[in-house]
């Protein structure tokens, strides 16, 4: 699978003639696409919860305190949630301003650098997204797979290879 | 794993692929922080969103549920 999946992530830089920034620049829209699909996919798993909470409770004519109770944990995950994808919105918008940057004379080493903080400020929210005490995990889209990969790619080649006009 | 589940990864992936050189060349000449602008909510209203979610959540469990 491996191979396959660098043969897409070939033909895509090939496509844009792969510049690191051009790089980044796919990569970094790509994700924020992909983040509003998640803040979505977060609020509609949260809707689903909570609906078949009151559902339950108003068959058991369970009161307003016990719906508290139990939407408490559901509540404080979807909350912790909320907050990776916010932190990760602003991650996104730093590099941006930083890839942006790079034109106007700002070095690739800081852009690699905001490339780093942004590889860590996904790991972190797809690891949140996907582990869930209380709510099931929410999917991934595909193309943030192959966005990351562009990205951990062009830090895997900070030693060389292509280089910006 | 099968053979249906490898076509069906490679499928997902090649879209993927074709959306992101598509997203590329459509933003091509504008910079990343505009090409984000449009996809992309402002945090605060974001965290405002998700609060207002919460508050309509309890405000139909207020509704139905006895007090």
């Amino acid at each position: 699978m491996r191979p396959f999946i660098f043969a897409c992530i070939l033909a895509c830089v090939a496509a844009c003639s792969a510049t690191p920034t051009r790089i980044a620049h796919v990569a970094v829209v790509s994700i924020g696409s992909a983040v509003t699909s998640l803040a979505a996919a977060n609020d509609l798993v949260y809707t689903q919860q909570t609906d078949a909470l009151r559902a339950e409770l108003r068959a058991a004519d369970a009161s307003v305190a016990t719906y508290d109770t139990r939407a408490a944990p559901l509540d404080h995950e979807f909350r912790a949630r909320s907050a990776v994808l916010v932190s990760l919105d602003t991650s996104l918008y730093a590099s941006a301003a930083i890839i942006d940057a790079v034109q106007s004379g700002v070095s690739l080493a800081t852009m690699y650098e905001a490339a780093r903080r942004l590889v860590v400020a996904i790991d972190t929210a797809l690891a949140v997204l996907q582990s869930g005490a209380v709510m099931p995990a929410i999917r991934i889209p595909s193309e943030v797979t192959v966005a990351v990969a562009a990205l951990r790619s062009l830090l895997g080649g900070t030693d060389g290879g292509v280089s910006d006009p | 794993m099968e053979e249906s589940a490898i076509l069906e990864l490679g499928a997902g992936l090649i879209e993927a692929v074709i959306r992101a050189i598509t997203e590329a060349l459509r933003s091509n000449d504008t910079s990343t922080l505009e090409a984000l602008r449009p996809v992309l909510r402002d945090s605060a209203e974001l965290a405002q969103l998700d609060e207002a979610l919460v508050a309509v959540q309890r405000a139909k469990a207020v509704a139905e549920l006895r007090p």
